[in-house]
């Protein structure tokens, strides 16, 4: 009952008309950019951040929460009409949306995509606001040993469920954490690699970073060859299903969005792995699995949902915990630390509002989604058209004057040309951005709660092993990458990130 | 030796021994402390050991599948990035003196040109366009503090 009471809040946070407007702005900039080629989630959130420096904290959150998954959505549908997953977890639905498309069912698709995600983002918030206070009160009780253990077993898994290699994952985490070092070290009051600059001293901006090395990177990449984009040139006649596509598509909604709510609390790849999963399951329990890859609505309608509710849920462990499941809820979670509000267990107590004012927000957006994507789908498919070569000097400019935003001062525009260099030499070398930026977002909490407990123990290192709780958060870190050098499960992890 | 640079993990561990040699020796004069309490080296030292040692595990796994391993394939964006990346050093550069609008138009124009398939005519009615639309939009509809010309403030 007290969920309830706390939904109620929620609500009532959620329903003002300030609120409601910042929810649909944040849902409709999301759509639009995650439509546009060339930019994931990441790179949308990153971009809009500076946008809502200037909002109190519970609407900026509302407002990116929205543009979140509202990209997430985007790229749903550039996936069905382009064959052009938006990111990483919209690659599943391109198999069997973009099949349907040609065969004049894009109207079917990108309804039960619509549909499917409607679904799961309700339930997946209500497992969201359910499991939050549980989960919290037990992380209240968390020392400093606690908490380190914990972002550390975070960082482990999100490598572990991440595809390619793994000794790369974990560098690119520990130089995150490095990076994060630079500026003045609250402890003694010593600055790091400023090398005497000013505006270093602060520590460098983590929306500089993602803009370097999501967006700038992502435009450099996208210019390596003329980007072509096979756009289904059928008109999008109906949007109806009908009885036989309803039959067979709500148990496969149903399925994904249990699997995905589950799987996205998970860190690293939650909503990738989910959206995977789902369609491994839904090929599985087919009773004509060789109609997938060929325009089966089931191999839609299972990872959409699928990977929506993991989008919700992997907020789960960053809001009741602090340790952000996936670039994007670690940028966010750098956001709420800008509105001075530190995400943990204490969140939902230290600010009600904003806590349960986000949650309602979400079953709002997932409503306004489903309003603005359906019948607006001709501007959206006219939006498509647009072509790669007049669309990026506009990203240039607008990641350029954001950067600017963010002091006022060009500084910080030559520190993204920096981190945009390193993104690409990082690409080019096969290394993931996404645990980069992870660790970066984590590093300074990680170092504090690691000095604090070896301070608290007086500096005897087992003490992280002999609390119980850290020692089982450790060992299940361990077992983690213990797996990851089993070949058997080597082969599995693979596999499942081959995607069909 | 030429294959051997080409390796894609040869490369990355050099790449990030070079990130680990970066941290530890910037970070050398720091002091290390206890390990009761630390100084504001012990962490720099410890992530950059573990950093140096992955480095050289990628730089091994790489020499021991040289003949089998990924190389680096060749499409480098080295073009683009000089413009793209140029045209923005340019705006921060200038925009102080020659106003915002110049400076969006010149971002515009000058990063337009990393298009494989560019056309002029494009590029140039983008950047008067997008200059004028975002300068509204930003400066005087946000209001950030930039002149938008040479003669404003």
């Amino acid at each position: 009952m007290e969920l309830l009471s706390n939904l109620a809040l929620g609500f009532g946070v959620a329903l003002t008309p300030a609120n409601i407007a910042y929810c649909f702005a944040g849902a409709l900039l999301g759509t639009l950019i995650g439509i546009l080629p060339g930019l994931g989630p990441v790179a949308t959130v990153a971009m809009l951040l500076p946008v809502t420096y200037a909002l109190e904290p519970t609407s900026a959150l509302i407002m990116l929460a929205g543009i979140y998954y509202g990209a997430q959505y985007g790229g749903s549908t550039t996936a069905i009409l382009v064959n052009l997953p938006g990111e990483a977890s919209s690659v599943v639905t391109c198999l069997d949306g973009y099949q349907m498309a040609r065969q004049g069912r894009a109207g079917q698709a990108l309804t039960v995509a619509a549909i499917g995600s409607l679904v799961a983002g309700c339930f997946g918030t209500l497992m969201l606001a359910a499991s939050a206070t549980a989960l919290a009160s037990v992380a209240l009780s968390f020392g400093a040993a606690e908490y380190f253990s914990l972002m550390l077993l975070g960082l482990i898994a999100a490598v572990v469920l991440a595809s390619g290699s793994v000794v790369k994952a974990i560098a690119m985490i520990v130089t995150g954490v490095l990076l994060g070092i630079v500026g003045t070290d609250i402890n003694s009051g010593v600055e790091r690699y400023t090398f005497g600059i000013f505006e270093l001293s602060d520590g460098v901006d983590f929306v500089v970073v993602a803009m370097g090395v999501f967006g700038l990177t992502e435009v450099l990449k996208n210019l390596e060859r003329v980007s072509s984009r096979d756009l289904v040139t059928t008109e999008i006649t109906s949007l109806r299903l009908d009885r036989e596509d309803v039959r067979r598509a709500a148990p496969a909604i149903a399925r994904g969005t249990l699997l995905g709510s589950v799987l996205g609390i998970l860190p690293g790849g939650g909503a990738l792995l989910s959206s995977f999963a789902a369609y491994t399951l839904e090929k599985r329990v087919s009773r004509r699995p060789q109609e997938f890859g060929k325009g089966a609505i089931e191999g839609v309608a299972a990872p959409e949902s699928a990977n929506n509710a993991a989008a919700q849920s992997s907020f789960v462990p960053m809001l009741t915990l602090g340790v952000p499941a996936n670039a994007t809820t670690a940028l966010l979670m750098g956001a709420m630390m800008i509105h001075n509000v530190q995400p943990g267990p204490k969140v939902m107590d230290s600010n009600p509002e904003l806590f349960w004012g986000l949650i309602a927000s979400m079953w709002i957006g997932n409503v306004i989604l489903v309003i603005l994507n359906l019948p607006l789908i001709g501007i959206w498919v006219k939006m498509l058209k647009i072509p790669y070569r007049v669309l990026y000097p506009a990203i240039v400019v607008f990641v350029t004057v954001g950067v600017f935003s963010i002091q006022n001062s060009t500084f910080l525009i030559y520190v993204m040309l920096f981190f945009a260099v390193f993104g690409y030499v990082l690409s080019k070398l096969n290394f993931e951005a996404a645990p980069l930026l992870l660790g970066f977002v984590l590093g300074p909490l990680l170092e504090s709660n690691f000095r604090r407990a070896m301070l608290i123990s007086a500096g005897d290192a087992t003490a992280f092993l002999t609390r119980p709780v850290s020692a089982a958060l450790l060992l299940t870190a361990l077992f983690l990458l213990v797996l990851l050098v089993s070949p058997s499960f080597r082969r599995r992890r693979e596999e499942a990130f081959q995607g069909e | 030796m030429s294959k051997l640079l080409k390796n894609t993990d040869v490369l990355s561990g050099l790449f990030v021994l070079a990130i680990a040699a970066f941290f530890l020796i910037g970070g050398r004069n720091y002091e290390i402390g206890t390990l009761e309490e630390m100084g504001p080296g012990f962490v720099p030292l410890l992530l950059g050991s573990v950093l140096a040692a992955l480095g050289v595990v990628l730089l091994v796994q790489g020499a021991a599948t040289q003949a089998t391993g990924l190389t680096v394939s060749g499409n480098w964006a080295i073009g683009p990035m000089i413009l793209i990346l140029g045209a923005i050093a340019l705006f921060a550069f200038t925009l102080r003196h020659v106003g915002y609008v110049a400076a969006c138009a010149m971002v515009v124009a000058i990063s337009g040109l990393a298009a494989p398939d560019r056309r002029m005519r494009e590029i140039l009615i983008e950047a008067v366009l997008l200059a004028a639309i975002s300068a509204l939009l930003f400066v005087e509809a946000i209001g950030m503090p930039m002149p938008l010309f040479p003669w404003s403030n």
